[in-house]
């Protein structure tokens, strides 16, 4: 994926009829959100939801290590991984030696972030991806375009198509309540067979050793439930201290989410069941880093609810996939610079710094200071095209001098009047490109006509 | 250095200032008739609720039940009912097996009538300590994921009952 | 009461007008107005683009031009975000810290300082109002969805105070119109989209004018309304409310 965001958006809103229905589709979800989280308490929560974030993040390594001494006697195997390649090469590892060949697994951004499925298929293993929206992607082999709903751009027809393709569903079924039907069979029998269940985690709480996954299909239960081995991929910032911390967590997710007040299953699982195997593999891959930067570590409170995306108008305009990221929207925007700053410093300029992604997470992040701040690093480190940062040292020059900046008005009004217009409107200009007219021009400045009415001196 | 001291360490030297832990947050939970919000949580998300009278047993309620519904009807029992969301805590160490969580086709979970919370503040209180397992229900499982149209019953219950045991 | 008007840089360039107007609304208001503040722009342009060096320079002499006035009025919600928000990050020093203590948006001024929330007028018209995002959820003069407030704040008040003036409901009442600055020219497909969608929540409403209290937003609607909307009467509170005070 190495078009620009621009460029992809561009392509996005060509079909200007299905960037409207994903629009309002999103939108949706967004009311939705407005109304699960419409409680008295709402912004004390968000509150909490920020404080027991950056407690947990001030206490990483000993709330880590408490989990790990808890889930060790519990049972479970902790293992840790540095990044993405040490995290595939350890559940590998613990695939093979179990001699698993089919792995079921839900939902988990972490190891789409490590890019897990291809290395476990290289390897003879088969991965089938058991939420819904997830194994749609998969069957159409693409990423997923949004952290929680993933395939929120496909619509029912095509998905229709899809599975009559894959899974021999009639040719033209497209009723939902087939199409899920025709699913919860195709996956079930990849649930209830599989040598071994992966999951992703929403919370590690130190204080119990208890890893918490929601869902609302029941997947991850019923995969880890079944088979013999579970393995829990999960980053370290996932960890919160307390059940007290669960709690308020629990009533913030779910309703930033999707608009419900939870989901249908949240399971707090601390042990393996007797017989079977539990390993849980903690991610680094570039979270301490990131703690370790003062001006972006708050993007590690994220919980994932994706709220910040159906909020944003650029995303519902433009999808997941147009920002080249594995996580999309506004937290993946200030997520994705610190991974690679020249690749994807366009993402701090996806964004007019509306301040709706901020005002909707649960959590408190301040995602457009963020993005402001990952401008500043855009530019320092020579990252904007270089005629671009040129003219903008020109007009800080202008901007920043009254009598430059009169002459250099001057000059611009008349330029604007005199050169004809289809000159002015080529491909060239980005400003009428996109069909938008030029300004009318005012004959004079304001202060060329407090001048003239002697009201300056 | 292996991955652990690696991380851990790594960790460490981002020298992030410590925090104060949550406050408590204060809700008005307490002042509602927590059976009546139970239920419109409960309907709401897809689930059945009832109160089982001093006439009915247990068995009658969900034979009857299970007359209704094609397929296995599991019963189980929950520890906790929260209002705010319409969810029963279930623990493992009360089943049989944790699958039976979903192999249902039916559940039905049966909750003491005084175990009734208004939020998850004190519904996380009164999860067992040292639980090896155990869930929030909140009503039968479903998905979203085809345009936003909500279908009830993808990998767990179709149908979920929660019938309140003042017995 | 003494204000100094400080005019944003592309309002003296491209929309004298609006501060034309706020100068006359003020006067009419009782203020004696300065209009002696020097520096051309608060630097928002730049900071905006990532460039915060070629940004502070503007900031400082910006800054500079705030140290003799005890009250400085913008019709810009957006510069006076940046004023109020970003200014004491850029400048280090008490003048930068004073210029963001007494900059107001005009409605803010109005309704707070001049204790003016609401004006005698007239404007028997069908408005869709267009707060604009930084005075929205930048400096908090309107309740916005996301926060679960009802929208209120103002401009709302200076509007609903004016004789026979129907302010038009709207099916995204804060949604940002897609200017952002740097946007508009490096995300220029996604800014007219979200401009034009916008202005088709405008005209299903049946709104004759939209009003704006942020000039930029203002002229980026323009330049989509002149295809999509041409005959939506396009004005900035300022101009609104000195028409309505004649």
């Amino acid at each position: 994926m190495s078009r620009t965001h621009p460029a992809a958006a561009a392509v996005f809103l060509r079909d200007s009829e299905r960037a409207a229905w994903h629009d309002e589709a999103l939108w949706f979800v967004r009311q939705k959100r407005d109304t699960a989280t419409a409680l008295p308490e709402w912004e004390a929560l968000r509150d909490a939801g920020a404080a027991l974030k950056a407690h947990a993040m001030g206490r990483l390594a000993e709330l880590l290590e408490t989990f790990e001494t808890h889930a060790t006697a519990a049972g479970v195997v902790v293992h840790w991984a540095r990044d993405a390649a040490e995290h595939n090469a350890v559940v590998l590892d613990i695939l093979r030696s179990a001699g698993a060949t089919r792995v079921a697994k839900s939902k988990s951004m972490l190891t789409e972030e490590c890019g897990l499925n291809p290395v476990l298929e290289a390897s003879g293993i088969e991965v089938v991806d058991t939420d819904l929206g997830e194994r749609i992607v998969q069957l159409a082999h693409e990423p997923p375009s949004h952290i929680v709903l993933p395939a929120i751009h496909w619509k029912k027809e095509e998905i229709g198509a899809l599975f009559h393709r894959t899974m021999g569903t009639p040719a033209g079924e497209s009723s939902p309540e087939a199409l899920a039907a025709a699913a919860r069979d195709h996956l079930r029998d990849a649930l209830l067979h599989a040598d071994a269940a992966i999951t992703g985690a929403n919370a590690l709480v130190a204080e119990t050793g208890g890893v918490v996954v929601c869902t609302n299909e029941g997947n991850a239960d019923l995969g880890m439930h079944s088979a013999p081995l579970h393995i829990v991929c999960v980053g370290i910032e996932k960890i919160i201290a307390t059940l007290d911390d669960l709690a308020v967590l629990l009533r913030i997710l779910a309703r930033s989410a999707t608009g419900q007040p939870i989901t249908a299953y949240t399971t707090h699982v601390a042990a393996p069941r007797p017989g079977a195997r539990m390993h849980v593999v903690l991610v680094d891959n570039g979270r301490s880093a990131r703690l370790a930067d003062p001006e972006m570590r708050s993007a590690l409170h994220c919980i994932r609810c994706g709220a910040c995306l159906n909020s944003c108008p650029i995303y519902r305009r433009s999808g997941g996939h147009s920002y080249g990221y594995v996580i999309p929207g506004p937290i993946g925007a200030i997520l994705a610079p610190a991974v690679d700053l020249k690749a994807h410093h366009d993402l701090a300029f996806a964004s007019t710094l509306c301040g709706s992604c901020g005002d909707v997470c649960p959590v408190r992040i301040d995602i457009p200071a963020q993005l402001l701040a990952w401008r500043g690093r855009a530019a320092a480190a020579g990252a904007l095209p270089a005629g671009y940062a040129a003219l903008i040292r020109r007009f800080g020059a202008i901007l920043a001098d009254r009598r430059r900046f009169d002459r250099a008005g001057r000059w611009a009004r008349q330029a604007l009047r005199l050169i004809p217009s289809a000159l002015l409107t080529g491909r060239w200009n980005p400003w009428t490109r996109a069909s938008r007219t030029l300004p009318v021009v005012p004959r004079e400045s304001f202060r060329e006509w407090a001048r003239r009415e002697g009201r300056l001196k | 250095m292996n991955a652990r001291d690696t991380v851990l360490s790594s960790i460490r030297s981002a020298a992030v200032p410590p925090s104060p832990a949550a406050e408590q947050v204060s809700h008005a939970g307490g002042t509602v008739d927590l059976l009546e919000h139970f239920f419109r949580m409960l309907t709401a998300v897809g689930g059945r609720g009832l109160v089982r009278r001093a006439n009915e047993s247990i068995v009658d309620l969900v034979t009857s039940l299970a007359e209704d519904e094609q397929g296995g009807v599991v019963v189980v029992p929950g520890r906790v009912a929260v209002a705010e969301n319409g969810a029963v805590y279930v623990d493992a160490s009360d089943l049989v097996a944790r699958a039976d969580i979903v192999r249902a086709e039916h559940l039905v979970l049966v909750v003491p009538a005084a175990a009734l919370v208004p939020t998850m503040h004190e519904a996380v209180r009164l999860m067992p300590r040292g639980s090896a397992c155990g869930w929030f229900l909140s009503g039968p499982s479903k998905t979203a994921d085809i345009e936003q149209s909500l279908v009830v019953g993808a990998q767990g219950a179709r149908t979920l009952h929660v019938i309140f045991d003042a017995g | 009461m003494r204000v100094a008007l400080a005019v944003p840089c592309y309002v003296d360039l491209l929309r004298p007008q609006v501060a034309r107007a706020t100068l006359l609304l003020l006067e009419r208001l009782g203020c004696e107005v300065s209009l002696e503040f020097a520096a051309p722009c608060c630097g928002q342009p730049m900071h905006n683009a990532g460039d915060f060096d070629a940004a502070r320079a503007a900031a400082s002499n910006w800054a500079a031009s705030a140290q003799r006035f005890d009250v400085v009025v913008m019709p810009s919600g957006s510069c006076t975000h940046h004023v109020r928000h970003h200014l004491p990050g850029l400048v280090a020093g008490a003048t930068a810290t004073h210029a963001a203590q007494v900059t107001f948006e005009l409605c803010e001024f109005l309704a707070g300082p001049l204790g003016s929330a609401k004006l005698a007028g007239r404007f028997p018209h069908r408005v869709a109002m267009h707060l604009g995002c930084h005075a929205q959820r930048g400096l908090r003069l309107g309740g916005s969805s996301e926060l679960h407030q009802p929208p209120s704040g103002p401009m709302h008040a200076l509007l609903g105070g004016l004789e026979g003036l129907t302010l038009v409901p709207l099916d995204r009442p804060d949604e940002c119109c897609g200017f952002g600055g740097s946007f508009a020219i490096g995300e220029p497909d996604l800014s007219v989209a979200m401009g034009r969608d916008r202005l088709t929540d405008y005209t299903a409403h049946r709104a004759e004018v939209l009003v704006s209290s942020d000039p930029s937003c203002l002229l980026h609607l323009e330049a989509i309304a002149s295809r999509s909307a041409p005959t939506l009467r396009t004005m900035h509170i300022a101009e609104l409310l000195e028409e309505a005070t004649r």
